[in-house]
């Protein structure tokens, strides 16, 4: 059964910063910065590469992890696409969600 | 600043659909209304970076004028009129932004003596009987032109050794290097001269070493092909830094760099407003320490500890005032000196996150972690953490993730430490040194037990829903409680006190040391 990753990976990230009590994760535009701008943080990113692994089969370490291929959803469907190529099982799928307004960032700025 | 606990809060609350409830009772109402209450948001410093005609006016000459005026003005003690000086040169330099980082680096270097302690090279040398026959200025003069060449060389090699074994493990053989240059140091074949210039090495590469890490680890993502001298230039950041890097490499610093001019007057604003709570803070602290220990007369901790080990020991409720006076202390000078640093980046156009953010919000003892000192983390979970969590135990999830936070909050922290207190070595042998560090290794051993119990328990939508008092409150306390009684065994961090006698003012908190 074919996987479409970007609707996948945008609930995933949607339901990470609702956790988190992110009260605009329901709005997260597909290139908004996730990590550099501290909606989420290094815990978040472990749960991320675990949800990422176990649903997409990517094995980090031969990817060579650098925080920046998590920190948006473009970056994470770029990854998983890059890395798994032209594999049928999963799908890729047109940005739709509108980019996310610039003052969406969390207080830790 | 904001209380930001409130709003996510709410949203969150928003999140999960009640359940029917029965009518309640007057008595279960008022209960409940306590239960409910919440903080009201409310701020102390105005959200100036929110204003659009501030955000305009700081974009022309007067209002950069007024901004860097102010900017140096809040930031006036030590090298801080300085230091304002050169963020504002950096942030204004345009396109050239990153020619005048190293150059600003390299101005408040030379102005701190380049952060290399010459008291080890000095004790070294008097060891060796060589104190007079050895120009230590010129030595370490020498020590850090190599060093840097080294630097240079070794940044220049790693692009064609990023695939290879040892290119992908590039912070565990920097680590290796370093402590088996700190033990051939120790060894008895190793004396005279050859003492002097490995010890006079390792103090000139202490200071650089976790810059060097991340330089490294730059250079092996390869998303970036900064030069050499742009990478250097953030050794020691003109912003401010510790051994622990606060932006760390070039990479980071590219993602969070303002683009355009209203995006630098947003992070300037941001900077500037960060600098007046730290500011803020600053005084806090003050008027703490007058009320704590003058007005209440509560004891300094290390006054409250060496009480204990010489037998006369404040009553215990006293020690307890003591820790929690030393607690809040730590966090107030925490907050101020970490937001005085990112304040001066982001003035430079760096919209760096803040490193201490609301830690008497956390819930968690990994969220407290997390938010206490958030670059310190940052380092052991990019350089330890990680590159466990990546090869060990992949196919146990919860033995990865706990592996690799104790590898993180254990070993990693462990090792930064002693390197950090390297000195201890040449003061009192390699021996004693390591012996010296088991109390500390208990305090690291319980924190990566803590954060990784706290990392692997579920946290879940409807559980961040539930009232105020019992979701953020008493976990809060949970969680203050914990590193109060956990500083116990890191304070005052040195290798003189041993377990036994931090354990025994353990016991006088809850007063059982009368009963065992």
């Amino acid at each position: 059964m074919a996987i479409e990753i970007r609707p996948r990976v945008r609930l995933y990230v949607t339901q990470r910063l609702r956790l988190k009590g992110d009260g605009v994760g329901v709005g997260v535009g597909d290139a908004e910065p996730l990590f550099s701008n501290g909606r989420l943080d290094s815990l978040d990113a472990v749960e991320m590469i675990m949800f990422i692994e176990e649903t997409f089969g990517i094995n980090f370490a031969e990817v060579d992890f650098d925080l920046t291929r998590l920190d948006s959803i473009d970056a994470v469907v770029a990854l998983i696409g890059r890395t798994h190529g032209a594999e049928e099982r999963f799908v890729h799928s047109a940005s739709q969600s509108p980019a996310a307004p610039r003052n969406s960032a969390t207080a830790r700025e | 600043m904001t209380d930001s606990g409130s709003a996510p809060f709410a949203a969150a609350a928003a999140v999960t659909m009640p359940a029917a409830q029965p009518s309640p009772t007057p008595a279960s109402r008022s209960w409940r209304q306590i239960a409910d209450w919440r903080p009201p948001a409310w701020r102390i410093i105005p959200a100036i970076d929110n204003d659009p005609r501030l955000i305009a006016w700081v974009q022309r000459l007067p209002g950069r004028i007024v901004l860097v005026f102010c900017f140096a003005l809040v930031l006036h003690s030590g090298t801080g009129p300085a230091a304002a000086g050169l963020a504002a040169a950096c942030a204004y330099a345009g396109r050239y932004r990153w020619h005048v980082i190293p150059v600003a680096t390299l101005v408040l270097l030379w102005w701190n003596g380049f952060w290399v302690d010459g008291e080890i090279v000095a004790r070294v040398a008097a060891q060796e009987g060589l104190a007079q026959w050895i120009n230590r200025p010129l030595l370490m003069a020498g020590m850090l032109g190599f060093v840097f060449v080294l630097f240079c060389c070794a940044i220049g090699l790693w692009h064609s050794l990023a695939a290879s074994w040892i290119g992908r493990r590039s912070t565990l053989v920097l680590l290796l290097l370093f402590l088996t240059l700190a033990a051939i140091g120790e060894a008895p074949i190793c004396r005279g001269l050859p003492r002097v210039v490995v010890w006079s090495f390792l103090a000139t590469v202490l200071p650089f070493f976790w810059f060097f890490a991340y330089a490294l680890g730059d250079v092996r993502a390869g998303g970036d092909p900064a030069p050499f001298w742009q990478r250097l230039g953030l050794f020691h950041p003109f912003w401010g830094a510790t051994l622990t890097p606060f932006g760390k490499g070039v990479a980071y610093l590219r993602r969070v760099e303002a683009q355009t001019p209203a995006d630098l007057a947003v992070t300037q604003l941001k900077g500037l407003k960060l600098l007046l709570w730290a500011a803020l803070l600053s005084i806090v602290l003050q008027l703490f320490a007058t009320v704590a220990h003058q007005y209440l007369a509560i004891p300094a901790y290390d006054d409250a500890f060496a009480r204990q080990i010489a037998g006369h020991p404040y009553p215990w409720y006293v020690c307890w005032l003591s820790l929690f006076a030393f607690f809040a202390d730590d966090l107030l000078q925490m907050a101020a000196w970490g937001g005085t640093i990112i304040a001066c980046a982001r003035f430079a156009g760096f919209r760096l996150l803040r490193n201490t953010y609301n830690p008497l919000a956390a819930t968690t003892i990994a969220e407290f972690w997390n938010r206490y000192f958030f670059y310190y983390k940052e380092l052991l979970a990019d350089h330890f953490f990680f590159p466990t969590f990546f090869c060990c135990f992949r196919k146990y999830r919860r033995l990865r993730v706990f592996f690799a936070t104790f590898m993180a909050a254990c070993i990693g922290n462990l090792l930064f430490h002693f390197m950090r207190d390297i000195r201890f070595v040449v003061e009192m042998g390699p021996a004693k040194a390591l012996i010296g560090e088991e109390s500390h290794a208990f305090y690291t051993v319980v924190l990566a037990l803590g954060i990784a119990c706290s990392q692997l328990r579920p946290r879940s939508i409807t559980q961040s829903s539930s009232s105020w008092l019992r979701a953020r409150l008493l976990p809060g306390l949970r969680v203050m409680l914990f590193f109060c009684l956990l500083h116990v065994f890191d304070a005052p961090l040195d290798r003189v006190h041993t377990i036994g006698q931090r354990m025994d003012f353990l016991l006088h908190l809850f007063g059982l040391d009368l009963w065992l």
